[in-house]
């Protein structure tokens, strides 16, 4: 470290909990949010810790998106030992340890997200889709209004349908719906109507659902 | 000083106590890559691309702008990691910055472009990072902020704060993105910028840039970036004189204008002043009073400093005619007399001073302000001999002179013989100024005349106004529209002020006669007009035409010279005495000529420039240096603190007190009243300081360097 100022952040995880984050903590969730907290703490003067801090977050904030390149990893362990000799401030030394510890340990679930979209816990944005519960939708409309990009379609009594393609994950819709109806799902996408159908009409047999090599 | 012994690469150098390593090494010539430090700036160490390894490659890397020299240190500036920590650097820089430079001002001349192809490096590796602060406080005048080429080194942040004291700029934070900012995201002149430029100067990339315009990128640095001085023929130190009126040292201001020119005053009165023209203030708001700050400090001058620290060479023996009194050959008799020539000043009319004091009015400016300008003059060695008509330049180097400088001036008005033109109700401006000025009779212009001026410049108002004065009914009319009229802005306001009618955009048909006798000029309006080889085309409006009833015409369209053959000069086919390269030598050896006679029509301050330039090449020619430059006044290097003034953007031209209209055109008493004291000092104060840009250096690039 080639220190030229003392800026440090509270609340950021030890390398041990970053070592061994817990079971409902996805790794690259955890650094992702590490990053986050630092680039809005930084003070701005080196280059290392400003650029190379917010470096960091943008390629561990792609990889959370499902929009991560083979190289990444490399990329970032590279840049965290140069920060690590070279960097500015106590923070951007810790940010830099942490991420190299995080790599390190949880490689797999870093390779997962980067190759496969896949978190685990269902952390990350780009390795989940939101579904609507046909059993609990009540067709009051509230998710479509919490909506900020408009991508839930339904109406009033109807079972409400999210266009995973335009969502962006943010989560609105989760915590405004009354009945816990809305839920992440990743490999495994849950069964519901493709268009919206009124509440009640969709499983139990009131659709007829095709199956592929049975006639009719 | 002590000396610290240091090796660099294994190359013995030897620095300063407290020195950088940085400042050593380039100092030594050793280049040591590095962008956010800078020559005039505290070191930061925020860029790291100057990492170097001291005493063994195994400790940790520091920056040497911010590592003190020290006896026997050992500094290693190149190794594969540095290299790394430099490009890594390089490539975090690039990540936020544009990719296209040739779209950039700055191109080949940005200090980041050099940076990347010294250590290679390319956009390649790192994700692009989309600034979007890029927008805050980004329109300003005379300073373009394109902060999307920002790379956050924090130079202007330093300069502004540190150099300058002002500390407008700051690191900013918007929704964790980091922007260099003003403070309150205020515009530069809302936060009280200076406006001094320190930060575009010190700028890396294109992110800062002067306004398009502000300085003429075609002259040398240390000119161009003080664009008043440039401007200025006779390149007068204008902030520094400026400077020294805010702190109400009078006396030094006077010595600083008078170090180029003798006539302070007159140039307070009627100068052109191009300085105004190009003051960068003119681009925030309104330029600086320039000229009536120069005429409030000669009238507050009480110490005449510069009369003491005048020098006055010994005498040479050599003899000068210089034949005609106006500005230029009045200041060049003034120099050569100080050179220690013995100079004969040989004037036709009775009067010294030329168009100063008989041509230009009384009113704009009296006749005794110049009377003791050229008193200076004449006590500096110079004889006047006024009445004196020369018929032959050459003639008087066989009279005993050794040199002579023919500075007669170009004082015979132009006359456009129209169809039904009649001499006897015809003049010209010059002749009526002249006549006026002299005391002379003047029976075309009186009251109960209706007077027509044909001309729209400088000379034309000053026919007019005076001819209102004398109780004339005056109308001017000219080609020109309003907004491009020659003559300055407040002499058409005063003008119409005093009752004259003005005309523009017309154009000249023909004299309508009665009885042999003009009784008006039938015009025509114009939607424009061209010169193509010399000949007037001009886009009448149809039926247009009209007739301006008249008894007296008064042309000022332009002056020529009266020289004939006799003179002993060859001519142009002009009628202008023919030089010999670019100087001021005729091709009779000895015989100069300069001033308006040689530039046909020009400014008062022209004319003294011409006037210097043919004393210095006069001098040599007389076996002296050449050198007429002088040291009048020892003032302190300007501040360059210059701190925050709030308000300071807004700061508006002070106004001089003006002699009501009815009073102006009942006599010739002078029109402009100047500045009190208090408006002086804040009118000189609201100078934007460009010199002080001068002193900061600039960065040179690794291609400067040898190894």
């Amino acid at each position: 470290m080639i220190q030229i100022c003392e800026m440090t952040v509270e609340g950021l995880p030890s390398v041990e909990e970053i070592r061994s984050p817990g079971p409902e903590v996805c790794a690259v969730d955890q650094m992702r949010q590490v990053l986050d907290q630092a680039r809005r703490a930084l003070c701005g003067r080196g280059t290392l810790c400003r650029d190379g801090i917010t470096q960091l977050w943008r390629i561990v904030d792609d990889i959370a998106r499902g929009r991560g390149r083979t190289g990444d990893i490399a990329l970032m362990q590279d840049l965290a030992s140069v920060m690590a000799v070279a960097g500015d401030c106590p923070l951007c030394l810790t940010c830099a340890q942490l991420l190299q510890a995080s790599v390190e340990c949880h490689s797999e679930v870093w390779n997962g997200h980067i190759d496969r979209r896949r978190c685990e816990v269902l952390a990350c944005r780009g390795c989940y889709t939101l579904h609507v519960d046909p059993a609990k939708c009540a067709g009051c409309t509230t998710c479509a209004a919490s909506c900020p990009v408009g991508c839930i379609a339904g109406g009033q009594g109807l079972i409400h349908v999210i266009d995973n393609e335009a969502c962006t994950r943010c989560g609105a819709c989760v915590s405004a719906c009354p009945q816990q109806a809305i839920g992440k799902a990743g490999a495994v996408k849950p069964r519901g109507p493709e268009e919206p159908v009124p509440v009640g009409s969709f499983g139990g047999g009131t659709v007829r659902r095709r199956r592929r090599g049975r006639g009719e | 000083m002590e000396t610290i012994k240091l090796t660099i690469d294994g190359v013995a150098v030897e620095a300063r106590a407290g020195q950088s390593v940085l400042s050593a090494a380039l100092e030594a010539g050793i280049y040591i890559p590095h962008l956010c430090s800078h020559p005039d700036l505290t070191p930061e160490g925020g860029c790291k691309l100057c990492v170097v390894e001291v005493d063994g490659a195994h400790t940790q890397p520091v920056t040497a702008c911010t590592t003190t020299v020290r006896e026997g240190m050992q500094v290693v500036t190149r190794s594969e990691g540095l290299n790394r920590i430099r490009r890594t650097s390089m490539e975090l820089m690039l990540a936020g910055h544009p990719e296209d430079c040739t779209s950039c001002r700055s191109y080949l001349k940005c200090e980041l472009q050099a940076m990347m192809q010294y250590l290679s490096v390319s956009h390649a590796r790192m994700r692009d990072v989309h600034r979007t602060a890029t927008r805050i406080s980004a329109v300003n005048p005379l300073i373009d902020r394109e902060m999307e080429r920002c790379i956050q080194c924090g130079r202007c942040i330093r300069a502004c704060r540190d150099l300058r004291g002002v500390g407008i700029l700051e690191y900013k934070k918007q929704d964790g993105e980091v922007y260099v900012g003003v403070t309150g995201d205020l515009s530069l002149a809302e936060a009280d910028c200076r406006f001094c430029g320190a930060c575009v100067e010190v700028c890396p990339t294109g992110a800062l840039q002067d306004r398009e315009g502000v300085f003429d990128r075609s002259l040398p640095r240390e000119q161009g970036l003080i664009p008043c001085s440039a401007q200025c023929p006779a390149h007068i130190n204008i902030p520094g004189y400026l400077e020294m009126i805010a702190q109400g040292k009078y006396a030094q201001a006077v010595a600083i204008i008078r170090e180029k020119v003798p006539f302070p005053l007159s140039l307070g009165r009627v100068c052109t002043h191009y300085c105004e023209g190009q003051c960068k203030r003119g681009g925030l708001n309104s330029a600086v009073a320039i000229r009536d700050l120069k005429r409030f400090a000669v009238e507050h001058d009480q110490e005449l400093l510069w009369k003491k620290n005048s020098v006055h060479l010994p005498a040479t023996g050599k003899k000068v005619a210089v034949v005609g009194a106006g500005p230029c050959g009045l200041t060049a008799a003034y120099y050569l007399a100080k050179k220690g020539h013995a100079v004969t000043l040989l004037e036709r009319l009775p009067v010294a001073g030329g168009m100063m004091t008989t041509g230009i009015p009384a009113y704009r400016l009296p006749r005794e302000e110049v009377r003791q300008e050229v008193a200076y003059i004449l006590e500096a060695g110079v004889t006047l001999r006024t009445g004196v008509n020369v018929t032959n330049a050459a003639a008087l180097l066989e009279e005993g002179y050794d040199g002579v400088l023919v500075a007669v001036g170009a004082a015979a008005g132009k006359v456009i013989a129209l169809e039904g033109y009649v001499p006897q109700q015809c003049t010209t401006a010059v002749e009526l100024l002249r006549a006026v000025s002299l005391g002379q009779d003047t029976p075309l212009v009186g009251p109960g005349k209706r007077v027509l001026v044909l001309g729209g410049g400088n000379v034309a108002f000053d026919a007019a106004r005076v001819s209102a004065r004398l109780g004339a009914q005056v109308t001017v009319t000219c080609l020109e529209e309003r907004a491009h009229m020659l003559a300055d802005e407040e002499e058409i306001v005063q003008a119409q002020e005093e009752g004259v009618t003005v005309l523009p955009g017309h154009t000249n048909l023909r004299f309508v006669q009665e009885d042999g006798r003009i009784t008006g000029l039938e015009v025509s309006a114009i939607t424009g007009f061209r010169f193509d080889g010399g000949k007037l085309l001009v886009d009448v409006v149809p039926g247009s035409q009209r007739v301006l009833e008249a008894d007296t015409i008064i042309f000022a369209a332009g002056q020529k010279t009266d020289l004939t053959e006799d003179f002993g000069l060859p001519l142009n086919r002009f009628g202008y005495p023919e030089l010999q390269g670019r100087g001021h030598a005729t091709p009779v050896p000895g015989v100069y000529a300069a001033g308006d006679v040689v530039t046909g029509t020009k400014a008062v301050i022209d004319a003294i420039q011409a006037g210097r330039e043919a004393a210095q090449e006069l001098d040599a020619y007389l076996g002296g240096d050449g050198n007429i430059d002088e040291h009048l006044t020892d003032t302190p290097p300007s501040d360059p603190c210059i701190h925050k003034i709030p308000g300071f953007a807004q700061q508006e031209r002070a106004q001089p007190a003006v002699l009501p209209a009815q009073a102006r055109r009942d006599s010739f008493a002078v029109v402009d009243g100047g500045y009190t004291e208090e408006q002086a000092q804040a009118e000189a104060a609201r100078c934007l300081k460009c010199p002080l840009r001068t002193q900061i250096h600039t960065v040179k690039m690794w291609t400067a360097y040898q190894k």
